[in-house]
């Protein structure tokens, strides 16, 4: 589903060239749970940034069933990421302004898709043990919950592909494991391919599969 | 998506954004607010100010029309006639022959060089208010055949007071003992500086003049109407100078225009201060939600729909802040209408006027400027980079 051939990515630091991705090729099949981890700075974030277009490689190739995404347009590569992908960061990141469900509707009116977007988005939240927060502001709800409508607000466009960068960073021990197991369930029960970043191994060992970075470079097993 | 939904949806954000941040939204309505009022206030006082000065003047010296003897003419000759036709012309309200002569006024050993303008009091009440003037004493009537009124300059200048006698000589010559009945003070500098007004019947005794006049002045129903009798006038009396007020007020009018141009420079420069504060608060208020539309873009927000709602934000602001400065502008005005403040120079009151053209003009502007100043911020957040944004940095 998601293949990478040569991924690399540097940067300019000054006069320094810095390779933060250094020929990485890796497959990842639809319906996988992987968990990309190693230390601070090792390219795991740059490389989930890559895959969600959220940045654009130096050189090589990210084959989406086949096709390079490096050579999409623009306009095509925002409705991938609205379409496609779902997206969740370490930190909380919902709109303060807006309350969960609407948090949640937002992506549904961008895609437009949705003819009831406000029942789509509380059916989400039900599924992410949300159904009692739907108008709560994110500032009314704990770090766990907050990320619980993350997650509701990725599922919002039924993407094929998840990706979670640190998303149990911030949070204590038990909703981590809250969080986590809400990952799980979404990849068995919706098949959801998910690509997990973190350095905490009890949350890596929950995946299918665990690929380590060091150095911009996949380390080998 | 199309471009209804677009809006839909921008519009949702932007006015989600406003309620969160009520203090940013409060700061940039009160900067466009007084702007805009400032706009309105500025040339509502100066439209006043001028229409003020205008009417003064034509109340104190001009009428609706001036018509003046031929040019090769001193005098306005067979004026008795001229008048009955002017008595028989529609629209014509009022009308008042004047003569005006050189003279000299003497008193307590001081001479003084005088312009001598004879009027008929029950007439000049009828198309002037320069008897409303009087700051001392009292105004002329028709039965006044020893009084004279004179100006204030020529009081300060020769400290003459009211009740006093004064020799007046006349250009012919004659010389006779006057009552100083009134002093006046019109605000026409060149009339307060040296006239002297006399009953038209006593001057006409003391000049050996009949039928004679070196002004007319005319009121009429609507004084926007000068012009077109400006050449009926002509023809009827057979007269070549006959002038309307606007061509009388030409000065005023000259120094009007260069008012509003002053008045139009400071509305400027208070709305770019004003909106240049407008454009800071909503770029601040920008950098500060680029974590945000590092998010927006990330899940999947085009760069037009972040500008778009930005976009909507600021002419929130503009509309927002519209209303606020034609409500108190318009408030202001209408105080400043009905409480006007006193000029001494003019010794009149002057106001403001109110004008839809200045709720138009001012909003117009404000508005256009206000949305132009949240346009440079607006084009900054959609061009906001994704990694930057989130991550900082980089």
């Amino acid at each position: 589903m998601i293949e990478t051939r040569e991924l690399t990515k540097t940067y300019m630091m000054g006069k320094v060239t810095v390779k933060a991705l250094d020929a990485i090729n890796i497959s990842i099949e639809q319906g996988e749970f992987m968990a990309v981890m190693g230390s601070s700075g090792s390219g795991k974030t740059t490389f989930l940034n890559m895959i969600g277009m959220l940045d654009t490689p130096s050189s090589g190739q990210i084959l989406f069933d086949g096709v390079d995404a490096t050579k999409l347009s623009e306009g095509a590569k925002v409705a991938f990421r609205l379409n496609r992908l779902g997206y969740i960061f370490q930190f909380f990141s919902l709109f303060d302004q807006l309350s969960a469900i609407e948090n949640v509707t937002f992506p549904m009116m961008l895609a437009g898709n949705q003819s009831e977007p406000s029942k789509k988005a509380k059916e989400l939240l039900e599924v992410v043990g949300l159904g009692h927060r739907f108008h709560h502001k994110p500032s009314e709800l704990s770090g766990g919950q907050q990320q619980r409508v993350a997650i509701a607000r990725a599922l919002a466009n039924n993407p094929k592909i998840l990706l979670a960068d640190e998303p149990t960073g911030n949070l204590d021990r038990k909703s981590s494991n809250e969080i986590v197991e809400l990952f799980k369930q979404l990849n068995k029960e919706h098949g959801l391919t998910i690509v997990l970043v973190t350095h905490d191994q009890e949350v890596g060992g929950k995946a299918d599969r665990i690929i380590k970075f060091r150095d911009g470079k996949i380390e080998k097993p | 998506m199309g471009i209804s939904s677009n809006l839909r949806t921008a519009f949702f954000f932007a006015m989600k954004d406003i309620i969160k941040d009520k203090k940013i939204f409060l700061f940039i309505f009160i900067a466009i607010s007084f702007g805009t009022a400032n706009a309105m206030i500025i040339n509502g006082i100066t439209d006043g100010l001028v229409l003020d000065l205008v009417d003064n003047t034509i109340n104190s010296n001009t009428g609706h029309i001036t018509i003046y003897p031929d040019q090769d003419k001193q005098y306005i000759e067979g004026v008795g006639v001229k008048e009955m036709k002017l008595k028989s012309m529609s629209g014509i309200v009022a009308y008042s022959s004047r003569l005006q002569v050189g003279g000299v006024i003497k008193n307590k050993g001081m001479a003084k060089s005088v312009s001598i303008v004879a009027l008929d009091p029950a007439n000049e009440e009828k198309i002037s208010t320069i008897f409303e003037k009087i700051e001392s004493g009292k105004a002329l009537s028709s039965r006044d055949s020893n009084d004279i009124i004179i100006s204030f300059r020529i009081q300060e200048d020769m400290g003459i007071n009211t009740g006093d006698e004064v020799i007046l000589t006349f250009e012919n010559g004659n010389s006779k003992l006057y009552n100083v009945k009134g002093i006046i003070h019109t605000g026409v500098p060149a009339v307060d500086a040296n006239t002297v007004y006399i009953p038209i019947e006593e001057a006409k005794q003391q000049l050996g003049m009949q039928d004679k006049a070196s002004v007319i002045l005319v009121r009429l129903t609507d004084k926007n109407s000068a012009a077109g009798y400006k050449p009926i006038i002509k023809q009827e009396l057979e007269l070549s100078d006959v002038r309307t007020w606007k061509e009388e007020v030409e000065y005023t009018l000259s120094s009007a225009a260069t008012m509003n141009q002053l008045g139009n420079t400071i509305v400027l420069i208070s709305l770019i201060a004003a909106n240049v504060s407008v454009a800071v608060i909503i770029y601040v208020s920008i950098v500060n939600k680029r974590r945000q539309i590092g998010i927006m873009k990330s899940i999947g927000v085009k760069n037009s729909l972040i500008f778009t709602i930005f976009l909507i934000e600021a002419m929130f602001f503009g509309i927002a802040g519209v209303i606020g400065g034609d409500m108190l502008g318009y408030a202001v005005i209408r105080y400043l209408e009905n409480h006007p403040f006193y000029d001494p120079l003019s010794r009149e009151y002057l106001g403001a006027r109110f004008g839809i053209y200045l709720l138009f003009s001012a909003s117009m502007t404000s508005f256009g400027t206000s949305v132009l100043a949240g346009v440079y911020p607006a084009i900054n957040a959609g061009k906001t980079n994704i990694i930057q944004a989130i991550y900082g940095g980089r």
